[in-house]
């Protein structure tokens, strides 16, 4: 396999792959929904100028070339122009343009989990050309049922998902109870986007107790809870008798934390991660007990709510602004919030600076934990659509039908579900690990950058 | 323990980065906007406080993009 380079290649790919993609459901919605199609391909066009637009950016600032002033400019007009003039347009439909826009961010993400496991698309194709064609029948599959029972009103909204809450299903029309596995489908045609875990069904059982109540209304809570005791118990199980000559579960535990170490301590540098590394660990081994818990039936994701990983993100955010300032300084911190000015330049920019830089700040823990919930809530309402979806084909009587495939494409996506567990609470701690080195203190930079004094990259 | 970054490590650290990319580009300007509005809705000061912000954002958005760039492209 060639070497990767990351950028170009990669972005190339990603918006062909989004190209193909947007075209492909533009054509299957053209004939009923012609209005959703087209705001669809417009949202990607949106998104496919403004990634074009900021790679020529990119490429100047970091060639150090001039000209991107004018090129801004003409992205400035033509990119967020044309969103406004969509947004004025009538006929535009919010959710496909939305859907459009983010389907080379989608397609971008993919590829670059693609470049983590060395699986490019030459790879794809050597493993012959049917898996494509599998997955575009399955495309279709999940498009044409979902359309065409159509009450999905908020199963891609979040709000709706978390604001119809489950127990209010039950409680509000409480001659129709729904224990077991039609509870599935209430839930399902109700809008919320998650499957029945053991609280929703305790509380369907016995809905007027207030304990059960408050544990149904804090499931986030009390999901992150288990995780965490969960988590605490393994640990304690494996290393209470720990022994110079491991058993099989001290030895596993060993080797995830070396693994872990080593990874973090590749970045950091072998003085800083003797320090940081007991949070960033415990955020990848928290974070890995909470998405791997939601694949066990009757369990919930806690990181499929934005509130917990907003909540971890926050927590990063807040030790890495920490560090900066313990290392830098007060007034070290300040300087490097307001872009470092050496000269009078510097100085006139800084009411321009300034923002700018706690505006970026301020989108490394927003970036972390949308990723995060994006896609753990994502894999859980994947899966939720097909359990759905089987659970409408059983009452129409077409079990026989119906069961196998959609049993066989839910474990699919389970098994998907249990790699992205892994590759996320790995992505969270990793990027944790990037910000807080980019804050610490470190000598050894690029030819151009190198300092005698300690500073943060900037 | 900790000794040389061995190369998949790099190829992680680029992944995560790169990944970053699309979400810091995105989430900017919207925060930017966001906060905009709500010292504007107090300051009442129109829209232009939303608008300033909002370009601010994206400035800020390209700005850790080239930032995160320059990162994963730095051997180490």
């Amino acid at each position: 396999m060639q070497t990767p380079r990351p950028g170009r290649d990669i972005l190339d790919r990603a918006l062909r792959a989004s190209w193909l993609a947007a075209i492909f459901i533009a054509l299957v919605l053209a004939p009923s929904h012609p209005y959703d199609a087209l705001s669809l391909l417009a949202g990607q066009l949106i998104a496919f100028l403004h990634f074009i637009f900021l790679r020529k950016i990119v490429k100047l600032f970091t060639e150090k070339r001039g000209g991107a002033g004018a090129l801004i400019a003409i992205k400035l007009v033509l990119v967020y122009g044309g969103l406004m003039a969509l947004m004025s347009w009538g006929r535009v439909q919010y959710a496909p343009l939305c859907a459009g826009f983010a389907l080379p961010f989608a397609a971008l993400f993919l590829k670059s989990m693609m470049l983590a496991f060395g699986a490019g698309p030459a790879s794809l194709m050597r493993r012959g050309k049917p898996a494509v064609l599998v997955a575009m029948f399955l495309a279709l599959a999940v498009t044409s049922p979902a359309r065409a029972a159509d009450p999905l009103p908020s199963t891609s909204g979040t709000h709706g998902a978390t604001e119809t809450r489950p127990g209010d299903a039950a409680t509000s029309d409480p001659s129709h109870p729904q224990p077991g596995a039609n509870a599935a489908e209430a839930h399902h045609e109700e809008g919320a986007a998650e499957l029945p875990n053991w609280l929703v069904i305790l509380h369907d059982w016995n809905p007027g107790n207030p304990v059960i109540n408050w544990l149904d209304e804090n499931q986030v809570i009390v999901f992150a809870w288990i995780a965490g005791f969960l988590f605490l118990f393994i640990s304690w199980i494996a290393m209470r008798n720990a022994k110079m000559v491991p058993g099989v579960l001290q030895n596993a535990i060993e080797w995830m934390v070396e693994s872990m170490e080593n990874i973090a301590g590749g970045l950091l540098g072998e003085k800083h991660i003797q320090r940081h590394f007991p949070i960033i660990g415990a955020l990848f081994f928290y974070i890995l007990t909470i998405n791997m818990l939601g694949i066990i039936p009757g369990m919930k994701s806690a990181t499929s709510s934005l509130d917990l990983t907003l909540a971890l993100a926050l927590i990063t955010f807040l030790y890495v602004q920490f560090w900066g300032i313990r290392n830098l300084g007060i007034v070290g911190y300040l300087d490097h919030l307001a872009g470092s000015p050496r000269d009078a330049i510097g100085w006139a920019m800084l009411p321009v600076m300034l923002p700018v830089h706690v505006l970026g700040e301020l989108a490394k823990p927003v970036s972390l934990s949308c990723r995060l919930f994006g896609n753990i809530f994502g894999e859980d309402t994947l899966i939720v659509v097909f359990v759905g979806a089987t659970a409408m084909l059983i009452k129409a009587s077409l079990v026989a039908l119906a069961v196998p495939p959609m049993a066989g494409i839910t474990a699919l996506f389970m098994m998907l579900q249990t790699l992205t567990s892994i590759v996320q609470a790995l992505i969270f701690s990793l990027l944790a690990t990037v910000y807080l080195y980019m804050m610490l203190p470190h000598e050894e930079h690029g030819p151009d950058e190198s300092h005698a004094e300690p500073h943060a990259t900037h | 323990m900790t000794g040389k970054t061995p190369k998949k490590v790099t190829g992680w650290r680029q992944v995560g980065l790169l990944s970053s990319i699309p979400f810091i580009l995105a989430l900017a300007p919207i925060i930017g906007f966001v906060i905009g509005q709500q010292l504007d809705r107090h300051f009442r000061t129109g829209p232009w406080l939303g608008i300033i912000l909002l370009i601010l954002g994206f400035v800020a958005g390209v700005r850790e993009t080239i930032k995160i760039v320059k990162l994963s492209q730095q051997e180490d």
